[in-house]
């Protein structure tokens, strides 16, 4: 009988070797720019358009996203890279050898959710331009065509991903035009409506000016941290630290307030944020099918990434470990299928609020992470341990759970609704002055520091000796 | 009733599969692996925090 064979390193959870992390700086910020370039950027600057003006609108929501992306970076950035593991991996040291399922059911939820939805944007796109080009008829019923293209899309991701890492890479290489054609249609809109949209007033703007500019860096800073489900998968190909940094910063970051200045410019000029619509008023049939060309690539390379990232955090279950690359593809792309096939519109519908809700946990996540790696551990993992769920080894805590961890996680989100609801947009007075994901990370990071010693009192988590003024040992490396 | 996790004695090495278990052994045999360095400490802190900083005074008074 023989032994089944180990997956290849870039089609599981595994730690990378160095030899294995061949995406350079170059790769790694074309492959990341493809990625953060989707429809959603032009809802998050619809979003913007709602409460700040053109210029304000974009400098706070640049200031947000670039600070969310720096909380992102620090997060998961220093393990993933170091040990070339994925963003789930990284949070075994925080939330135990099995504990880590909840931030693996965060990131499985989001990338699965996101995905439903811009699988959808992508059919819904891909008809609007087959009509606009005379592929299709107008006759032709969308409730019928959505599902067929994303099923059709699922497949055409399924097949690229087959060759893991590298079919993310190539579709990067492909689509990557589309971020250009994106600075174009900006360009586009800017220069034919510059004097409207100067002078555009937002529609909902709260009677407090400094409300609605926090709420344009708040809208930054989520919209950057949700790339925390993402990164790991992806940073864990580039060989150090030194090699990430500009391209997650410029490559992450810097595209989402630029390319949402179209949804922002055409929310406050042309009351849409549809690039397709207001192209149309601006340049006609022909720049409408090259937007349409636009949202059909931009939604398509997010996904690919998203689905790759989502099937590496699923390889860290036992049970799927030895599973073929095709049966984790399967798994993950099937939920997004099957959404798309039955309940595209309802989901279109009601699934952005569940989502909301469930971005509210990253922030948090982010302060737990970098509390335990900077001060807690000071950049002490033990790689063996992430690997090993057993009593004694250092993430196992208590069965495998950080109590720690998982209450600061929940202090971290009702600190972050009780600071802005996501959904209704009640904030707390000092809100304005504070954001919410902030002080959602400062209190889970908090709340994590003040757990973590009584869990280092008790011996548990493996940290480093003499870590704590209280000293307290801990278990010490040479148990592994 | 002893806890396990709370005794000092020495731990069996559970086992892994062969290809983690050399990966691992890898790591183990090198040195650290680096993680960010001065100029990546430079870049986070100039694009992660001053520019942030200086886009919200800009847009602020803009």
């Amino acid at each position: 009988m023989t032994a089944p064979s180990s997956p290849p390193a870039d089609e599981s959870a595994w730690p990378l070797l160095p030899r294995e992390r061949t995406w350079g700086a170059a790769r790694l910020t074309l492959t990341l720019a493809t990625t953060a370039a989707a429809t959603w950027c032009y809802l998050i600057g619809e979003s913007v358009g709602n409460y700040l003006g053109f210029i304000k609108g974009g400098l706070a929501l640049g200031a947000g996203c670039m600070l969310g992306m720096v909380l992102v970076l620090l997060a998961a950035g220093p393990t993933c890279v170091r040990f070339g593991i994925d963003s789930v991996a990284a949070t075994k040291p925080q939330f135990g050898s099995r504990g880590w399922v909840v931030p693996a059911a965060l990131q499985a939820v989001s990338i699965i959710g996101w995905n439903s939805l811009l699988i959808i944007f992508f059919a819904k796109s891909a008809v609007q331009l087959s009509l606009a080009l005379g592929i299709l008829d107008a006759k032709w019923r969308n409730a019928a065509l959505v599902p067929a293209l994303t099923v059709l899309a699922c497949m055409i991701i399924f097949t690229a991903l087959r060759r893991g890492a590298t079919g993310v890479s190539i579709v990067a290489n492909i689509l990557v035009a589309h971020v250009f054609i994106g600075l174009w249609m900006l360009y586009l809109l800017v220069s034919h409506r510059w004097p409207e949209l100067i002078a555009a007033q937002p529609l909902m703007a709260n009677p407090k000016p400094l409300w609605n500019y926090t709420t344009g860096v708040e809208l930054g800073i989520g919209a950057t941290l949700s790339w925390w489900p993402y990164i790991g998968a992806m940073i864990r190909m580039a060989p150090n630290g030194r090699t990430i940094v500009l391209p997650v910063m410029l490559g992450m970051a810097a595209p989402v307030p630029v390319l949402s200045l179209i949804g922002l410019a055409g929310a406050l000029v042309l009351k849409s944020s549809d690039p397709t619509e207001w192209l149309r008023v601006v340049g006609g049939p022909t720049y409408a099918i090259i937007s349409l060309t636009f949202v059909t690539a931009a939604n398509f390379g997010t996904t690919t990434a998203g689905i790759y990232a989502s099937a590496i955090g699923l390889r860290n279950f036992a049970i799927l470990q030895r599973r073929s690359w095709t049966t984790l593809l399967l798994l993950t792309i099937a939920p997004v299928a099957l959404v798309g096939i039955f309940i595209p519109e309802l989901f279109f519908a009601k699934f952005g609020n569940f989502l909301a809700l469930i971005g509210v946990a990253f922030a948090p996540l982010c302060g737990i992470q970098i509390v335990d790696y900077f001060i807690l551990r000071r950049g002490h993992i033990e790689l063996r341990a992430l690997y090993i769920d057993a009593p004694g080894r250092p993430y196992y805590f208590w069965r495998g759970i950080n109590p720690a961890a998982l209450i600061a996680l929940a202090a971290g989100c009702l600190t972050y609704v009780a600071f802005l609801n996501p959904l209704s947009y009640e904030s707390m007075a000092l809100y304005p002055y504070l954001t919410a994901s902030l002080p959602a990370a400062a209190v889970a990071a908090l709340v994590y520091f003040l757990g973590s010693l009584a869990v280092i009192r008790a011996g548990r988590g493996g940290y480093p000796r003499g870590c704590m003024a209280a000293g307290v040992a801990s278990v010490p490396e040479s148990k592994l | 009733m002893t806890d396990p996790a709370a005794g000092h004695g020495p731990l069996p090495a559970p086992l892994l599969p062969p290809d983690l278990e050399a990966r691992l052994a890898a790591f183990e045999s090198a040195a650290p692996p680096a993680g960010f360095d001065a100029a990546s400490w430079f870049w986070m802190l100039l694009l992660g925090v001053a520019l942030p900083l200086g886009l919200l005074v800009l847009g602020w008074r803009a």
